[in-house]
């Protein structure tokens, strides 16, 4: 398919086709038991059909990354929310009538107040052990600062609601399919349908893009709709309700972390002590990769002569949770940044400093693999542009005497953090690998495959511009286009889709050595080269990974109006090192909208609970967003690092040390509220 | 078991030109839903296909309802205007500064475009940003069923619980804003700048101050569109008092504010109680200290 | 319920139930595709069509209320010049919003120009908050949006005459 002329289909909800069946999910309403009895009434409308996970037989299930997650509940229900049938109907009317005509029937249930509300441990599914030792032993000395933190769930927002659309013929079935990971719906829908490979056609539809908070839970939905259709050789559309895709799709796994540190007089760490877990509802298959990236985070951007890390993902009673911009490391770095903050207001040094004497600076390497210590121009270079240290120690002054003053009407704070984005960390290799295929016939035209589905359409000019610079061709004369086909070596989920490093290298390499067989095999003969992420890798895997990290810093300065509990985010302001922008205004934009999203994820006024009776994801319109300014620092030329990410990382901690320090509380969990603020505010009193 | 498709009924929707044949079919069913913007109805809606499961009236073709006009002292809004209308009407230059503020505050520009003035009064369940807000310009409804009409001040319209209530086949025809009474303004909705809250306020207030004297006061807050509180007795202690006012008068008021203001809402969680005091603290202390409009 | 009314410049007459929703209507009955169902609460913006040349949100809106009106969606909308004139303005500052929000964002332009609002920042972006989504920068947005309105009202100052204290 070729992704230049446009020729992806359109939003799975607009696509409509005589005599496709409707399909919907009837969920269970309760949070653990066994099923005993599914009273399903006799006389069903004409047309409409019924599943259970016995029709399935002994295919419900899908398998990710080895584990292997039910698609319909057969006995037991693990969450609320679980599918256990799925019916087809003729209209959304008759789907309507149906789903609420069938009964339940559960024993030994347990229900929970709300779908999120036992969000705790069930079961340690993964767990990971690191001690580093100089030698000394700082068990014997008492740490300076212990904290422990807390991180809630995060949703995604996306317009569109997930979806799938099977087009049923007896010669082939089209798959269209909101989805960053079409591969795995391939491998999914050949498994369940037990169809060979070409007559399985997935095409990722227009709001593909925007799922990478969802990566394997719409292969549930394909597998499902595939089995249906094939069953009664109609094509059907599933798509889920606002509603059902606020409450029961993949969001950010929330976060326990417990930090203690041991300080000495010249600032450096003497120990640092890092144990948490993430909960990662009733299911998630990529548990080693979540708790390893947070670990690697943990071991590598502060450097303590005696460092533990103690890291478990468990399992809950919520529906299971799925990965998300950055997975687990902008949890674990608002739990480091606020401990850092929290630290240097102990110590009485200014929180730019305490960094300074701290991060890894071995960690951070240019493209050559040369130690680049980016962390103080970048701290330098924001201080210059936010006045952050005049700032913090003014406002640290008005804290410390505000507690006899006169209360004033408008008390201001200013928070900092740091942070990197390790690009495509444990996740270019193996099931997530990405490769790229580059094929031209003659000199001026080249043709690229990618098994990735692009951002957005900048990436595409991205990934074009790219090959043609090396090529010393025009960029209108490259074509792109993807492929997932069976003999196609590519098979890594769109996974870092804001994240164009990893492809946009790789079609770098790819260009330069066609342009070198080129030379050697004559310009106009056909030539094909291909090279996958073990490619970038298999030279040096560390050198890899520590030049590709993108470094950042953000400063968010907050007013509360005391007199009104009103809180009021004044600027937000980041620095980042992405390395080569290649567009500002794309790069922009989704360091923005990342932002805005971290706002909304730290901020969340009522219990999600209350948020979600709406069933409307609420995102704010133009006037609530607050001053957002953003500075590249751009350290080299020629090699593009990600962007997606770092804003997570970077301004849940920067906005609530901000918080804590107007308000003269230590703030320790999120999300913050004008009711908490008051409320802090009381129990100080 | 049985699966009918009962709940598809469908409504009967009337659609009158003229306000005598829409309160001829008001009488003669008395049970319709008067429609007029539905912006609320249908967002409160939970079903693509909405249910009314009762006949429905529409005020949108009654011309006499669309009348927008100004008069020396007063300007006369018909009730089926819709809210972007009129910020777009030049009549509406002659408003209070105040009411052209709280009707951009409500919803976006394409809701506004919709939503009918009588709508946003007549909302039943909730209090709409509105009904405070002509409630301290001393407007006046006129409300008229097929064989009376009444023409009052909008507060004597209200319930215990501030609600518009209205006698059975009645619908509010006309409001009517009086022009030139005050010359201090202020208004003040949250959330400002916090991204996400569903806790909602507003406050308002118009003055008349001749020099520093404050001559007329009034002042309402809307409590998460549930609740308007309005405290008369505050508003006539001030009025008559010289600003600034005095730390020691400033105090008084405060705590009379706060005495009168405690037992109020019972359910209402104490920060937003909090809040409602220091709102009033503020328009003491500071607000009324503003020079006064010029006319 | 037989409605009569003129969509995209055509005379039409439909008979549907009076109280479904316009949304549905456009695109279930007449396959207009461009206007997207996202929240059916009016907070989102991306069912924005021009009734009688002004912005609503088609979802709250039932259809009975079409009655003799004009409705013009974005099919109809894109053959007109000033779309010609917002698109190339988009184009030029590589502005893409996703099909979702878009129509939203150009009719909440187009109601903008043609309304009496002085150009000042603040009124764009209380005419540009009924716009929600993700796909683009809202920094970028208001910056293109006030080159165009500069662009289509000339040098034509609005009418400042507010006095109040709004915090």
């Amino acid at each position: 398919m070729n992704i230049d002329s446009g020729d992806y289909p359109d939003y799975v909800s607009d696509i409509r086709k005589e005599g496709m069946l409707y399909a919907g999910f009837l969920r269970s309403k309760i949070t653990e038991g066994r099923i005993r009895r599914i009273k399903i009434p006799e006389n069903l409308p004409k047309g409409v059909s019924v599943f259970q996970a016995g029709d399935l037989d002994t295919k419900n299930f899908i398998t990710v990354n080895k584990l292997r997650i039910p698609l319909l509940a057969a006995k037991e229900v693990r969450y609320r929310g679980e599918p256990v049938l799925l019916i087809t109907a003729p209209t959304k009317e008759d789907l309507k009538l149906v789903r609420e005509s069938i009964e339940i029937e559960y024993k030994e249930k347990e229900m929970l107040e709300s779908v999120f509300s036992d969000l705790n441990g069930q079961t340690v599914l993964y767990q990971t052990l690191y001690t580093e030792n100089d030698g000394e032993q700082p068990e014997a000395t008492e740490p300076t600062l212990m904290s422990s933190f807390n991180t809630p769930i995060q949703e995604h927002f996306y317009p569109d609601s997930q979806g799938v659309f099977i087009e049923y013929t007896p010669a082939r079935l089209k798959v269209i399919i909101s989805s960053e990971w079409p591969k795995h719906v391939k491998e999914t829908v050949k498994y369940i349908t037990g169809l060979p490979g070409e007559k399985v056609m997935v095409m990722p539809a227009k709001s593909s893009p925007t799922f990478d908070g969802k990566i394997w839970q719409p292969s549930i939905l394909a597998a499902l709709a595939s089995f249906a259709a094939v069953r009664l050789k109609k094509s059907i559309k599933l798509v889920l309700s606002k509603q059902e895709d606020i409450l029961y799709s993949g969001k950010r796994a929330p976060g326990l972390f417990f930090i203690d540190a041991g300080i000495e007089e010249s600032l450096k760490f003497r120990s640092l002590n890092f144990s948490f877990t993430y909960f990662c509802g009733a299911y998630f298959p990529f548990t080693k990769e979540m708790i390893e990236t947070a670990a690697f985070g943990a071991r590598y951007f502060y450097k303590s002569p005696s460092l533990k890390i103690r890291g478990e993902a468990c399992s809950s009673k919520a529906p299971p949770t799925d990965f998300f911009s950055g997975i687990s490391l902008p949890q674990f770095f608002f739990a480091t940044e606020m401990f850092m903050n929290r630290l240097a207001k102990a110590k009485e040094v200014s929180p730019i400093e305490l960094r300074l004497a701290n991060l890894n600076h071995a960690f951070f390497r240019n493209i050559n693999h040369e130690k680049k210590d980016i962390f103080p121009i970048l701290l330098a270079d924001l201080n210059n542009k936010t006045d952050f240290t005049r700032k913090y120690a003014a406002y640290e002054h008005m804290r410390k005497k505000k507690s006899s003053a006169f209360p004033v009407s408008v008390i201001h704070g200013i928070g900092l953090s740091t942070a990197f984005q390790a690009n495509g960390l444990n996740m270019n290799k193996g099931r997530f690998n990405q490769v790229v295929r580059m094929s031209s016939t003659d000199e001026k035209t080249v043709k690229i495959t990618v098994a990735s589905i692009p951002g957005s359409r900048e990436t595409r000019s991205v990934w074009k511009e790219s090959a043609a610079s090396v090529l010393g061709i025009s960029a209108k004369n490259v074509a792109l286009s993807y492929s997932f086909s069976d003999d196609a070596a590519a098979n890594g989920p769109a996974l870092l889709s804001g994240n164009i490093s990893t492809i946009n290298r790789l079609i770098k390499l790819c260009a330069a050595e066609m342009k070198e067989k080129r030379n050697t095999h004559g310009r106009n003969c056909e030539i094909t080269v291909e090279k996958t992420s073990s490619d970038l890798q298999a030279r040096n895997r560390k050198k890899y990974l520590y030049t590709s990290a993108t470094c950042g810093a953000a400063v968010v300065e907050v007013s509360v109006k005391f007199l009104t509990m009103e809180l009021i985010i004044e600027k937000v302001t980041l620095i980042i090192d992405c390395g080569y922008v290649n567009n500002r205004a794309v790069a922009r934009q989704k360091i923005e909208n990342a932002v805005i999203q971290s706002i909304l994820w730290a901020t969340r006024d009522e219990s999600y609970q209350n948020l979600i009776n709406e069933s409307l994801f609420y995102y704010p319109g133009i006037d609530r967003i607050p001053e957002i300014e953003i500075i590249f620092c751009s350290s080299e030329t020629g090699f593009e690092k990600g962007i997606g990410e770092i804003a997570y990382s970077l301004i849940p901690a920067a906005l609530l040390s901000a918080i804590g320090q107007a308000i003269n509380k230590d703030l320790k969990d999120m999300p913050i509220s004008n009711e908490r603020i008051f409320n802090i505010g009381e129990a100080e009193k | 078991m049985n699966i009918s498709a009962e709940n598809n009924r469908l409504s009967l929707v009337y659609m009158p030109t003229h306000l005598s044949e829409a309160l001829e079919l008001l009488t003669k069913n008395p049970d319709a839903l008067i429609y007029a913007g539905g912006t609320d109805i249908l967002s409160h809606q939970t079903t693509r296909m909405p249910v009314f499961n009762r006949q429905i009236i529409s005020l949108r073709r009654v011309e006499e309802l669309k009348i927008m006009r100004r008069y020396e002292n007063f300007v006369e809004i018909g009730s089926a205007v819709t809210l972007g209308e009129i910020l777009r009407r030049k009549e509406s230059r002659f408003l209070p500064p105040v009411l052209k503020y709280a009707v951009q505050a409500i919803g976006t520009p394409a809701l506004r475009n919709t939503a009918t003035v009588g709508g946003n009064l007549a909302v039943s369940d909730r209090k709409l940003l509105l009904l405070p807000v002509l409630l301290i310009l001393d407007s006046f409804l006129e409300v008229r069923s097929q064989h009376s009409t009444r023409f009052l001040e909008i507060k004597r319209f209200l319930d215990e619980n501030n609600t518009i209530r209205l006698k059975p086949g009645e619908i509010i025809t006309k409001i009517r804003v009086p022009t030139g009474r005050f010359n201090l303004y202020g208004f003040s909705t949250l959330p400002g700048c916090v991204i996400r809250t569903q806790d909602y306020f507003m406050m308002c207030y118009a003055v008349r101050k001749n020099r520093s004297v404050l001559e007329k006061i009034n002042f309402a807050f809307n409590i998460d569109g549930r609740h308007i509180i309005r405290i008369k007795q505050t508003e006539d202690r001030l009025i008559g008092k010289k600003t600034p006012l005095l730390p020691s008068e400033i105090q008084e008021e405060l705590k009379f504010f706060q005495t009168k203001t405690e037992g109020l809402l019972p359910f209402l969680p104490v920060y937003k109680k909090e809040r409602i005091f220091n709102y009033f603290r503020l328009m003491l202390t500071q607000e009324m200290n503003r020079a006064a409009f010029i006319e | 319920m037989i409605i009569p009314f003129t969509l995209n410049g055509e005379k039409t007459v439909i008979d549907i139930p009076g109280t479904k929703r316009v949304i549905d209507v456009l695109r279930e009955n007449f396959g207009l595709q461009k206007t997207k169902a996202s929240c059916y609460q009016g907070a989102c913006g991306n069912c924005s069509i021009l009734l009688d040349g002004h912005i609503v949100s088609s979802c709250t809106l039932p259809a009975f209320e079409l009655k003799d009106r004009t409705v013009l969606t974005a099919e109809g909308y894109m053959k007109t010049e000033e779309y010609r004139r917002i698109d190339r303005a988009f184009n030029e500052n590589s502005y893409y919003p996703c099909d979702f929000c878009r129509w939203g964002k150009i009719f909440a332009i187009h109601e903008f120009i043609n309304s009496e609002e002085n150009s000042s920042t603040e009124s764009l972006t209380q005419a540009l908050k009924g716009n929600q989504c993700n796909c683009t920068s809202p920094s970028l947005l208001l910056s293109i949006a006030e080159q165009i309105i500069k662009n289509e009202r000339g040098t034509n100052p609005r009418p400042e005459y507010e006095h109040i204290s709004r915090k």
